[in-house]
């Protein structure tokens, strides 16, 4: 009981002192979060929307890969996105594995299908009087296509969140693609891991507290959403 | 004088099920049109046509003399305004709802605010610019997507079912609305109805839809049933037409109340198609009397006001000839 004590005495103490380790591997996460949400959200959104709206030959098919995309364990999609960054892979001449980009690109893969099939939820539940409004408005494709996501804003913003709150709190690809090398591609889950499997407790602890702070943002984020939704 | 609409064999299906078929239509420009009809009539699917939402499948539709195009649908969307009959508000202010067709038609949100404002105006619903609509009653929320019609100032407005779900109030002053648009801005004004009464106090010109077809007079006298006897007689279960000198088919026949012959007197001997039966209502609607007499089933009767009615009562014997002229099956 001490131990624990202890460990979560030291842990206080290192945020306390913005430890710039602690620092450099909270700001390497949040980083490395926020450009893949930014990716993930600008090929997802459209793509769901896209097809929520249209019918075409083949859409159920691509619906089963997301959804299948959805459920995959996370390892398999780092060891995917490794074969494909690896020297030897179709993308090593790009040298991104084992860097924060490479990082990136793998956590893209992880949540596009995540913010598409959130999307394409988002915008079936829609009233289905709206497209009508929008044809009789003189709306045009593209004017169509923007009104509904306007109307579904608060779904889809709840998708976006959803998606950074998955890439956030990943460990496989991360693990895979960034190496985990300290200084440089550590981030809090990496980080939490390497800590624990040495029995050295105080920065896993205080980079878990650092996490559940950010999931507590998030969910707070979605509660606010949900509220103005309602 | 130009048509605004000209509809010719024009015919729509969904599902390979015809829902819209019309031989000749001319809707004549600055003119207030009544599409009458029952539920599930096909009047919202041609209201839906002549707003551009579906093109004609086969046949030709004209706008103002100019052949409409699937490539030209959006132009042609906006010269006109459809308020539907339980219209969408979008997640947003009601001025912004109001300004949103003003600013998918590239005005800039200055004046697309202005003119919304204004439209706001014309339905009594200033103040309520801010409000969202899940603040909103129903009918305010109607009167909100009126505004938002309105604004658009479009050539010609569609409305479909306006009176319903309306209070008496709300319904003259739809009727009054109506009648401006068409009177002072010398606007084309079609209008659905399943409302007889409502239609003919706006317009004389009233197209009746049955079937999704124009059919010659409202489906007052509607008969389900199915031909026999070699395609001599119509059976409609409480009543038998004679349809032998009646040339087209189908399995509805409908009776032009203005074309039954009448007397209180037994008369008609001899003749194909005589109902004996009493009067159940006598009641003026506009230019002619309506009779309403129970004979095997209710029949609808329209007497000139002019005809000598002083012998009718309620409750007096009647005797109905239903002549060939009087009858169309669909």
């Amino acid at each position: 009981m001490q131990f624990l004590l202890d460990s979560f005495h030291k842990a206080f103490l290192l945020l306390l002192h913005l430890d710039s380790e602690v620092f450099q591997i909270v700001w390497l996460s949040i980083t490395v979060s926020f450009w893949s949400t930014i990716f993930s959200a600008s090929v997802g959104l459209p793509v769901g929307a896209l097809l929520a709206l249209k019918d075409f030959k083949g859409k159920s098919v691509i619906l089963l890969l997301l959804n299948t995309t959805m459920a995959a364990p996370t390892v398999v999609i780092g060891l995917f996105c490794y074969v494909l960054l690896s020297r030897v892979g179709p993308l090593g001449s790009l040298g991104l594995l084992f860097t924060p980009s490479g990082m990136v690109f793998g956590l893209f893969i992880l949540a596009t299908p995540i913010a598409a099939n959130l999307t394409v939820a988002a915008i079936e539940s829609l009233d289905k009087r709206l497209m009508l409004t929008c044809e009789l408005l003189g709306a045009s494709p593209a004017q169509q296509f923007w009104l509904v996501i306007k109307e579904a804003r608060f779904a889809v913003m709840a998708a976006v969140v959803i998606a950074f709150g998955r890439i956030i709190s990943e460990l496989g690809i991360a693990m895979m693609l960034g190496g985990n090398i300290r200084g440089f591609t550590r981030t809090m889950t990496t980080a939490i891991a390497l800590e624990t499997s040495k029995g050295e407790f105080e920065l896993g602890l205080a980079l878990g507290f650092v996490l559940m702070a950010v999931a507590l943002f998030i969910n707070g984020l979605l509660f606010l959403v949900q509220k103005e939704r309602s | 004088m130009i048509a605004s609409y000209s509809i010719k064999d024009v015919s729509f299906s969904y599902s390979n099920q015809p829902v819209l078929t019309i031989n000749t239509l001319d809707i004549p420009a600055s003119s207030v049109i009544a599409l009458v009809g029952p539920n599930g009539s096909g009047k919202t699917t041609l209201l839906h046509l002549l707003a551009f939402l579906i093109i004609p499948q086969k046949g030709l539709l004209s706008f103002l003399g100019a052949k409409v195009s699937a490539s030209d649908l959006i132009n042609l969307r906006r010269r006109v305004g459809l308020l539907p009959q339980n219209p969408y508000l979008f997640k947003c202010s009601v001025l912004e709802n109001v300004a949103i067709g003003l600013k998918l038609r590239g005005f800039s949100r200055h004046e697309a605010r202005k003119m919304a404002i204004e439209g706001l105006k014309k339905v009594r619903m200033e103040g309520y610019e801010s409000r969202w609509p899940n603040s909103l009653s129903g009918g305010e929320a109607q009167r909100v997507a009126l505004a938002r019609t309105l604004a658009l100032n479009p050539e010609v407005f569609l409305f479909d079912e306006p009176a319903n779900h309306l209070d008496l109030e709300s319904v003259k002053r739809t009727e009054q609305l109506i009648l401006n648009l068409n009177r002072n801005e010398k606007k084309t004004v079609v209008f659905t109805s399943h409302n007889l009464a409502f239609a003919q106090n706006l317009t004389d010109f009233v197209i009746n839809i049955f079937q999704g077809q124009v059919v010659p007079t409202a489906p007052y006298n509607l008969f389900r049933g199915q031909i026999q006897h070699g395609g001599k007689v119509f059976d409609a279960g409480a009543v038998q037409f004679d349809i032998s000198k009646t040339t087209e088919r189908g399995t509805c026949l409908m009776v032009d109340p203005s074309k039954i012959s009448f007397s209180t007197q037994e008369e008609f001997v001899n003749l194909p198609n005589v109902f004996h039966g009493r009067i159940v209502s006598i009641s003026l609607l506009r230019d002619v009397v309506k009779i309403e007499a129970l004979a095997g089933e209710r029949f609808e009767i329209h007497a000139p006001i002019s005809s000598d009615i002083t012998s009718f009562g309620i409750g007096k014997e009647i005797w109905l000839h239903i002549g060939p002229n009087a009858m169309t099956l669909i």
